[in-house]
């Protein structure tokens, strides 16, 4: 064995990647040679330090989201009344779950308009892909919290004329009935932008008696690629 | 008459052919983005994505693989878009030897060595110094070393030669054991003091 040899397989000696008789003759050098031995310390030491890197659950709603983010868009680009159908219900879905969007809900009260309030500097947008289109898909996220459940919320997107939901091509305007939960919760919105030139993203929140507006920017100014 | 075969309803399909991978996808996800919510709008994107292609993931041998690999182009498409960030470079990928260039050119973008390290503190210093290695070589030591990747899966999934993604390990943590073992000397240096 030598050190060569040894600075080789260090990396393997530590993972125990190796068969029993290799390990056995790296250790039987290390304990005859200091640098490989301090090395074989740094090596544990990084292992021990990349091991800790562990990837966090995602939230709870992610697959059942994502499930209906994906069931909403499969219809045909013609078939809009049951996109919109599909794609609500989808929605619905997922904020009976309790992760889609939530408000600013007052202490005791449910009056939208007082107790309602977005939350600035939580919205993000970023590009996140190119559609065959040559449009330019962002991701919209509005973030949103909310002291209090609350049920039967009318939700209502306007876009931008150079704007539209991925699943809903050719629409500017789209309502469902919404189930708000209470807390912190984001609503990822993936939006085309099908032109250069910015606008606003519109979101009515309404409980029948009363409603509460946000809007937020879409940053469209880049041209989209053709 | 010809017999059609059985076609489940997609919610069926989906549930059998992405469903089941979405977990892996998002752990992927995770060690590229290192972000929860980029690696869930990454997943996201990907999915409704290939949801029309459900015919085409059918056949796939290897799900799990296939779809990182979508992933992962996808991921790329979307860092290079954002170029002027250094943290997307992405593109250093490509050449092993550009790779070796960028790594030196970190030598004293180290974070600050008088910051109080002790061993419990060693996840904390390695993902600092992880976060100065582009993202590629970053994912690649973590799915490796990490989450027991084989060398062999992550070649394909980052469509590079087994030999190619071997010697990126083993610069990466030869990378790494030098600078932690910079940040570490301090705080050995006054334990043995005190």
């Amino acid at each position: 064995m030598t050190c060569r040899q040894f600075h080789q397989e260090v990396d393997s000696l530590v993972r125990g990647d190796l068969p029993l008789h290799e390990q056995e003759a790296l250790q039987a050098h290390a304990s005859t040679c200091a640098s490989c031995s301090e090395l074989w310390e740094d090596e544990q030491r990084l292992q021990k330090g990349i091991m800790a890197q562990t990837v966090p659950e995602p939230n709870d709603d992610f697959e059942s989201r994502v499930r209906a983010m994906a069931l909403a868009g499969e219809t045909p680009r013609n078939s809009t009344l049951r996109k919109t159908s599909l794609w609500a219900s989808s929605i619905a879905a997922v904020l009976a779950l309790g992760i889609f969007i939530g408000m600013q809900v007052g202490p005791a009260d449910t009056g939208l308009p007082e107790d309602i309030a977005d939350a600035p500097g939580q919205t993000a947008t970023e590009t996140v892909a190119e559609p065959e289109s040559g449009a330019e898909l962002k991701t919209v996220r509005l973030a949103f919290n909310s002291r209090k459940a609350m049920d039967n919320v009318t939700l209502t997107l306007e876009l931008p004329p150079n704007a539209e939901l991925a699943p809903f091509p050719g629409r500017q305007t789209i309502s469902w009935t919404v189930d708000l939960k209470q807390g912190d919760n984001v609503l990822a919105l993936p939006i085309n932008v099908l032109f250069p030139g910015s606008g606003k993203l519109v979101a009515h929140l309404d409980d029948g008696t009363r409603r509460k507006t946000f809007s937020t920017a879409i940053p469209g100014n880049t041209e989209p690629s053709s | 008459m010809a017999l059609l075969p059985f076609r489940s309803s997609s919610s069926k399909r989906f549930d059998r052919l992405i469903l089941p991978y979405m977990k892996g996808m998002y752990i992927f996800a995770y060690r590229l983005t290192g972000q929860k919510q980029d690696a869930e709008d990454l997943v996201q994107d990907v999915v409704v994505k290939m949801y029309p292609r459900l015919d085409e993931l059918e056949n796939v041998q290897q799900p799990q693989p296939w779809l990182n690999r979508v992933l992962y182009r996808h991921f790329v498409d979307l860092t290079r878009k954002q170029s002027s960030q250094r943290e997307i470079s992405v593109s250093t990928l490509v050449a092993a030897e550009s790779q070796t260039a960028f790594i030196e050119s970190l030598g004293e973008a180290s974070p600050d060595a008088s910051a109080g390290i002790d061993q419990t503190r060693i996840g904390e210093t390695v993902k600092r110094l992880l976060n100065t290695l582009p993202p590629d070589q970053r994912t690649l030591l973590l799915l490796h070393d990490a989450d027991g990747w084989r060398q062999e899966d992550i070649a394909t999934v980052l469509d590079v030669p087994v030999g190619t993604i071997k010697s990126r390990l083993h610069r990466s943590r030869a990378f790494m054991r030098e600078r932690l073992k910079k940040q570490m000397e301090p705080f050995e240096k006054q334990q043995r003091e005190g």
